[in-house]
């Protein structure tokens, strides 16, 4: 009892400096839902929920992997048959990934049923549809980490496409792949991109598109 | 409206959802917090390794010396490594398996038939056929590997212990 009523202090002390309980209840917790929603509307924050579920894990893995051609796949191995809950912690991530694509695609369906994305919400839209291209830039990277056949098959044929590109094509290859085949330096790049540049930018990102949908309020009904 | 407990509807709610997250949130901390911990605190594993027939008589006074090979595991990782024992048969079935690596900074000692003393190069440090310091700057006998022989052949362990006696 003691032990809660210091809690509660140490809470009310930080809260007098930075006065954002008051700010937290009324403009989350206690923010009414707006009227004529309805449950297609929750696909944006579901979205959001894998992401975190997939920060959560993806960082945790982070402990155990290694981007180096000879040892990636026994590190992904490692995790998923001997570190306890490693199946499970590899597993979430797997199926987070998949189903993200699922709900972003339900969310962007709802926005464009409802023309969610007309002014003055066009802003929203394009931040979404970068949102978009970068949970695929995470797929294409992510799928790529743990080099086993599929992997290294599905990223050469993946990345061999920019070479169609008319003019650039070709150096945006070797810039990807970090030369011209498919190696030690690509695996790096790749890890690199899949858990510091891409999750920076996502999160940057999300907070813009958070901020305008609180700012322009949800799309009225039809 | 108002419960004599002062319970509500939207007080009812709240809860549910501090009890619904909060649990998701715990039982997500478990299971990563056992993820992160995954082998850390697992025992080193050691083997017994043959290290040939018993050559030496009993009692003869000279220690012979034998690599350990032997592969270590680490996570997804496997590391061969060399290890020298000096071995020496005492009597019967009774087998000394002395490590190589001097207790001051691990350079080998060598054995010394004439004197019956182990020297080692780097800094004159000196043990005795037990391991026990003689002189120079080792601050601790050198290690031992239990050591054992099964149907004449000598099987050293790739764990060391500090020597007692």
């Amino acid at each position: 009892m003691i032990r809660l009523n210091a809690l509660k202090r140490i809470y009310a002390w930080v809260d007098e400096r930075v006065e954002l309980h008051d700010y937290v209840k009324k403009e989350i917790l206690d923010k009414p839902v707006p009227k004529g929603l309805n449950l297609s509307f929750c696909f944006g924050g579901i979205t959001f929920f894998l992401f975190l579920m997939l920060a959560a894990t993806g960082y945790f893995m982070t402990i155990y992997y290694v981007p180096h051609p000879g040892q990636a796949y026994g590190a992904v191995n490692y995790i998923t048959h001997e570190v306890t809950m490693g199946r499970i912690v590899r597993g979430v991530h797997f199926w987070s990934a998949n189903l993200m694509m699922v709900t972003i695609f339900l969310h962007m369906i709802r926005v464009f049923i409802y023309g969610a994305y007309k002014k003055p919400r066009e802003l929203n839209w394009i931040t979404g549809v970068v949102l978009l291209l970068l949970v695929l830039a995470f797929g294409f990277t992510g799928h790529f980490l743990p080099w086993d056949q599929k992997a290294y098959w599905a990223t050469r044929v993946g990345t061999s496409m920019m070479a169609t590109v008319p003019v650039v094509g070709k150096y945006a290859l070797m810039i990807v792949r970090g030369g011209e085949d498919i190696g030690a330096l690509t695996l790096v790049r790749f890890y690199s991109l899949h858990v510091i540049f891409l999750p920076t930018i996502t999160i940057c990102l999300l907070i813009g598109h958070f901020f305008m949908i609180r700012k322009q309020g949800v799309s009225p009904q039809l | 409206m108002e419960d004599p407990s002062g319970m509500n509807r939207r007080k009812f709610m709240e809860l549910g959802i501090y009890t619904i997250s909060g649990t998701m949130v715990a039982v997500s901390s478990v299971a990563l917090g056992r993820f992160a911990v995954g082998p850390s605190f697992d025992k080193k594993r050691s083997k017994w390794i043959e290290v040939g027939p018993v050559n030496n008589p009993v009692g003869g006074g000279s220690f012979e010396g034998v690599v350990l090979e032997y592969e270590i595991k680490e996570g997804w990782s496997n590391n061969r490594t060399r290890t020298l024992v000096y071995i020496k048969r005492t009597q019967g079935d009774e087998v000394v398996a002395i490590s190589a690596g001097c207790t001051h900074l691990g350079c080998i000692v060598s054995w010394d038939e004439q004197q019956k003393m182990f020297k080692c190069p780097c800094h004159e440090g000196r043990f005795d056929a037990d391991g026990k310091v003689i002189s120079g700057p080792p601050p601790a006998a050198l290690k031992r590997h239990p050591a054992k022989v099964v149907d004449g052949k000598i099987l050293v362990r790739t764990e060391t212990e500090a020597y007692v006696g």
